[in-house]
């Protein structure tokens, strides 16, 4: 038999739980294993602007990436975002390939002023075999 | 006292340390893991929307993530469309759970067939 460690919640037995949401850890799954999080900034006085991070990990990873686009560093939320009214429009994205993750802002309009982005990303040493 | 295992991250000692960041493991609290993954290559989105699916195979539905690679070759995050594209009216997917499947739902954007790999994760977690 296969040896594994398991560790259930409590109330639940490691031997013979079989539902994987009542535990709390086991060794027969992989889970996700940090390798870098960080900020970019990327400030947009066009229509569109954009900035990297480089990861060169060789393989595209699994990565989450969310944008502040506000002033107070503080309201973020997750990439992709749209946000459109009849003024026009404003798309911030995220993508990676085997070295970099990319972020860009594309909106209809170049503000009147220089607006700056704050990118939040996580990457995982997972690779997702794409 | 109930009993636990802890495993710190380096210079945090076990016994002490408060925080969960600074745990590794630690048995009070649930481990996000990986049930399932999966690649599905060179899928052709010959329609508009197409989708694609995968049986998870659980008696519930799933917390899922998936990532899709674009004939550009980018890798994007779900409803994020072609990097090297406008991105306005440009291909486009989405990842949508059920009790039985996960599903890719992928729109043309009126840009005709083309293909794509996906990547998919599902979860210990349930909606």
């Amino acid at each position: 038999m296969t040896q594994k460690i398991v560790l259930t919640k409590s109330g639940f037995n490691a031997v013979t739980e079989t539902d994987a949401r009542n535990k709390i850890f086991d060794s027969s799954y992989e889970t996700l294993k940090y390798f870098s999080s960080g900020e970019v900034t990327v400030a947009r006085s066009g229509a569109s602007a954009s900035g990297t991070f480089t990861h060169n990990l060789g393989y595209i990873p699994f990565f989450i990436v969310y944008v502040d686009y506000s002033a107070d560093d503080a309201d973020f939320v997750q990439c992709p975002f749209y946000f459109a009214d009849f003024t026009g429009y404003v798309f911030i994205a995220a993508w990676a390939d085997s070295t970099k993750l990319y972020f860009e802002v594309e909106a209809s309009v170049a503000p009147p002023s220089t607006l700056t982005y704050h990118f939040e990303y996580k990457i995982f040493r997972n690779d997702t075999g794409l | 006292m109930a009993q636990q295992i802890r495993v710190s991250k380096l210079t945090k000692d076990a016994l002490t340390a408060t925080d969960p960041n600074d745990f590794i493991l630690h048995s009070a609290y649930n481990s996000f893991f990986i049930l399932a993954s999966g690649v599905l290559t060179s899928q052709s989105v010959d329609a508009d929307p197409k989708t694609f699916s995968v049986a998870h195979g659980l008696s519930y539905t799933p917390l899922v993530f998936a990532f899709a690679k674009y004939p550009d070759g980018y890798v994007s995050l779900p409803w994020e469309g072609q990097r090297t594209s406008t991105m306005l009216y440009t291909r486009r997917f989405l990842v949508q759970v059920d009790g039985t499947n996960v599903y890719f739902v992928f729109y043309q954007g009126g840009t005709g067939t083309y293909s794509v790999d996906i990547a998919y994760y599902i979860f210990n977690s349930s909606l």
